[in-house]
């Protein structure tokens, strides 16, 4: 079984638009959505038949004004800054909490008791192209690491199920917790990018961190023609790196148009230039 | 620790007014906005500065062509088991919330696994053995700050590549910017609505969304909508890239009742600026007027006291 990862560093190149147009050429596979922090593959495959089931996340601290003393030891101890005196009461941030405990373990009034969150999803579905798996992730959640893990390892087994030899994932933007776990695994990475100062920054500081996993990496530039001179450099950094550029395509309003419409470019728009651009950029992903 | 002590200081002194760009998707245009309001701010010659904190994929600096002045480390105190101290009780192991630190005691096998640490203490506090836990400095990233015109205003977090925790050089960054005590700070906060974004704009008077008119566009905002509304904070949405798609955010927007502060067209001119990394203030008329109704219409929001900050 082989696993492809979609991701781009910089956010907004285009990775969900790419991995649909993927999603509609490959043969035998099962679709993940490991941008959970931002999930919407789901919006152009619209898969059928889900169901649901919970996650269970992370923990946060509350405190019992009820039987809090305001003597402050739980406060000196959080090393998150996650508790903070209001109008006299103790009060926890959610946003700031970790989920530790140590407020809970010295407090002499036994005053404060850690809370499992449940607002996180994940799902499972039929789409037109094949089994998909997606998730939601409760708000301000910092578990997204695991529930990427999570989702990807129900791909495998929906893969299995389903006798597919392919898993392709649609990966979130940046390089930290849900992208080292979204590459985990991966047998290919797909890079998409722009030709911008940004775009290049960002896939820069990707591309070391995808090497660091050894895994087989290609680069795909969306909208070449924004800037020529800065898309001949994307060649060469791939170049001088050994990537393989596995191809580019010109900026198109198209792509916008099919995804207003729910379709995949390849099926808003067949025989078109960008979606045979596309089928040829899949070819050499496929054969890397 | 310490700047943060004298900011929380000098801030009540002095008003300040924080303004967060964030946005549910990624790519949607923060970093455009972040920049661009900040050079109008200075432009204008106002007390500004801005914290890029977005610190997966940094790219302020990318734009503003600032004079580098230093660069901190941003560490996280990670524990280390002196085996030939530890009795093998296995209380960290059974304490700690992540899972961190894994012991077979029969075997006389201890381990901490620095990737799942969230460097809480916890285990310090719980073991029995003096001096069997001790903790040392990690480099999680670090914090570069920057001078525009002379003057400091641009702070950058970065995270270290392959460091899988994003929030303690948020935390960082932001506490730097504060410790410059603008008038104006500006933060460009990370995509999404996860834990980083969140620890990034929940102490900020006011935060600008940035989306885009296209359905995953809209599909994220709505998501961060309901966030923001949660955390009780002031907001209003800026269209980037208005024109492409269909009219379905501004129906939206509408019905909801949420104001949107400006709408930036979508132009082969603007976008190719950006890929050369100017600034759309600097190189089209039409862009500085707009941020120009932009910052005032942001200053118009600004509460007389809103000088309530943890740091």
């Amino acid at each position: 079984m082989q696993q492809i990862t979609i991701i781009s560093g910089k956010g907004g190149t285009g990775k969900t638009s790419f991995t649909s147009a993927f999603a509609s050429l490959a043969r035998k596979a099962v679709f993940a959505d490991c941008d959970v922090d931002a999930a919407d593959l789901y919006l152009t495959l619209q898969p059928e038949n889900v169901t649901e089931e919970v996650f269970p996340g992370s923990y946060t601290a509350r405190i019992d004004p009820g039987v809090c003393t305001q003597c402050g030891i739980c406060r000196e101890h959080c090393r998150f800054d996650a508790i903070t005196e209001k109008e006299n009461l103790f009060v926890v941030s959610p946003f700031s909490c970790e989920g530790c405990g140590f407020c809970k373990l010295v407090c002499p009034e036994e005053a404060i008791s850690m809370e499992q969150s449940n607002k996180s999803r994940w799902l499972v579905g039929e789409t037109r192209f094949g089994p998909m798996v997606y998730a939601t992730l409760g708000v301000a959640e910092d578990l997204s690491g695991k529930l990427v893990t999570l989702v990807r390892d129900k791909a495998r087994a929906l893969a299995k199920e389903h006798h597919k030899n392919l898993i392709i994932a649609d990966g979130p933007p940046g390089v930290g917790c849900p992208v080292i776990a979204s590459i985990t695994g991966a047998d290919k990475v797909v890079v998409i990018t722009e030709p911008t100062l940004s775009g290049i920054h960002d896939l820069k500081r990707v591309v070391e961190l995808a090497d660091g996993f050894g895994t087989k990496i290609s680069v795909v530039i969306n909208k070449h023609d924004i800037n020529p001179e800065m898309a001949k450099e994307i060649e060469s950094f791939c170049r001088q790196n050994n990537l393989m550029l596995a191809g580019m395509i010109p900026f198109d309003a198209m792509m916008v148009e099919a995804m207003v419409n729910q379709k995949t470019i390849t099926e808003y728009a067949p025989g078109s230039d960008l979606a045979e651009e596309l089928k040829r950029i899949w070819t050499r992903i496929e054969k890397m | 620790m310490r700047p943060a002590i004298t900011a929380a200081i000098i801030n009540k002194s002095k008003m300040s007014y924080t303004i967060a760009i964030a946005s549910g998707k990624g790519g949607t245009g923060k970093t455009t906005v972040a920049v661009n309001l900040l050079q109008t701010f200075l432009d204008a010659g106002m007390d500004a500065a801005l914290a890029d904190c977005d610190v997966e994929e940094p790219d302020d600096a990318v734009f503003l062509q600032p004079e580098f002045l230093k660069t901190e480390e941003v560490t996280q105190q990670l524990p280390d088991i002196v085996t030939s101290r530890c009795v093998f009780c296995g209380r960290c192991a059974e304490t700690c919330a992540f899972n961190a630190i894994l012991t077979v005691p029969s075997a006389g096998y201890i381990k901490v696994m620095p990737d799942l640490c969230h460097s809480c203490g916890v285990c310090s506090y719980v073991c029995p053995q003096d001096g069997a836990i001790i903790e040392y400095p990690k480099t999680m990233g670090q914090i570069s700050s920057y001078a525009l015109d002379g003057r400091e205003a641009l702070i950058e977090g970065t995270l270290k590549i392959g460091e899988a925790m994003a929030v303690p050089v948020i935390q960082a960054t932001k506490k730097s910017l504060h410790a410059l005590d603008t008038e104006i700070r500006l933060i460009d906060a990370p995509p999404g609505t996860s834990c980083p974004a969140m620890e990034t704009i929940q102490d900020a008077d006011y935060v600008v969304l940035v989306a885009e008119p296209t359905p995953y566009g809209m599909n994220d905002l709505r998501i961060m909508l309901q966030t923001v509304r949660e955390m009780q904070l002031r907001t209003g949405v800026i269209i980037n890239r208005y024109g492409i798609g269909d009219g379905s955010l501004e129906a939206y927007l509408t019905q909801e009742g949420v104001e949107i502060l400006t709408q930036i067209p979508y132009r082969e001119t603007i976008a190719r600026i950006y890929s050369k990394g100017e600034l759309l203030v600097h190189a089209l008329p039409e862009m500085q007027k707009l941020f120009s109704a932009l910052r005032q219409k942001l200053l118009k929001k600004q509460k007389p006291y809103a000088t309530n900050h943890h740091y």
